[in-house]
């Protein structure tokens, strides 16, 4: 990262509160955009430049979704306020708004797996995360 | 003990007073008591080629669990030995700190 390509961006903590990385799903900014109609917008945090977009969810809840342009891993992370709660609801949420299912997570903050499984436990997919 | 190294693109201007300070910053937001700590980040390997810049460093702090950060991420959350905020940032002592690439 140079500064003159981060002088015309501002850094994420100081554009939306939900920074806070509590998932990730395998998807690329490509599909999810497409898909769900939604706009990314280029920024930066502590650690690398990257991408996000708001995803409003009910009731008057959202989160951000943030790709990280040189993560080892790709995919894009779901993040969340510093003092949200449900956060294990939000997640599901999250999924199906995107139309994905808990097959589509790489990875999930282990704070919130028991009650995220427990979310999900009546839908047929099996919750596969990372080792 | 030595933890690292890792790597994190930044700008010049951050790099610059990372390096001068030894330390590595997360920004914090004001309610950072509540709820899920802020953190201090990095990247367990460096796939910034030779455009991107950063810096590399290792700490004597111990990260996070694995599992506490996405993968190929790692992340210092506390206030714990060794994790201190200070003003709007989560900070860590480095224990070498240099550019990279």
């Amino acid at each position: 990262m140079t500064l003159n390509s981060s002088q015309r961006l501002k850094q994420l903590e100081d554009i939306v509160p939900e920074t806070a990385p509590v998932a990730m799903i395998r998807q690329d900014v490509a599909a999810i955009s497409k898909q769900n109609n939604l706009e990314f917008h280029e920024s930066y945090d502590d650690l690398d430049f990257l991408v996000f977009a708001t995803l409003y969810l009910h009731p008057a809840s959202r989160v951000s979704l943030v790709a990280h342009r040189h993560s080892p891993t790709p995919g894009i992370e779901i993040c969340v306020c510093h003092n949200q709660q449900n956060i294990a609801e939000l997640i599901s949420e999250t999924l199906t708004k995107l139309d994905l299912t808990p097959n589509d997570l790489t990875w999930l903050h282990p704070n919130y797996e028991q009650q995220f499984s427990e979310l999900v436990k009546d839908r047929p997919e099996q919750v596969m995360l990372r080792d | 003990l030595s933890y690292g190294p890792f790597y994190r693109i930044d700008t010049d201007e951050v790099t610059e007073l990372q390096i001068r300070s030894k330390e590595i910053w997360g920004k914090a937001r004001r309610n950072i008591y509540q709820g899920i700590n802020p953190a201090v980040k990095a990247y367990t390997q460096w796939i910034g080629g030779e455009t991107a810049r950063g810096i590399v460093f290792t700490t004597e702090v111990p990260p996070d669990p694995d599992s506490w950060a996405p993968p190929g991420q790692v992340q210092w959350s506390g206030e714990r030995p060794g994790v201190y905020v200070e003003d709007d940032y989560v900070k860590i002592n480095a224990l070498e700190i240099d550019y990279y690439p």
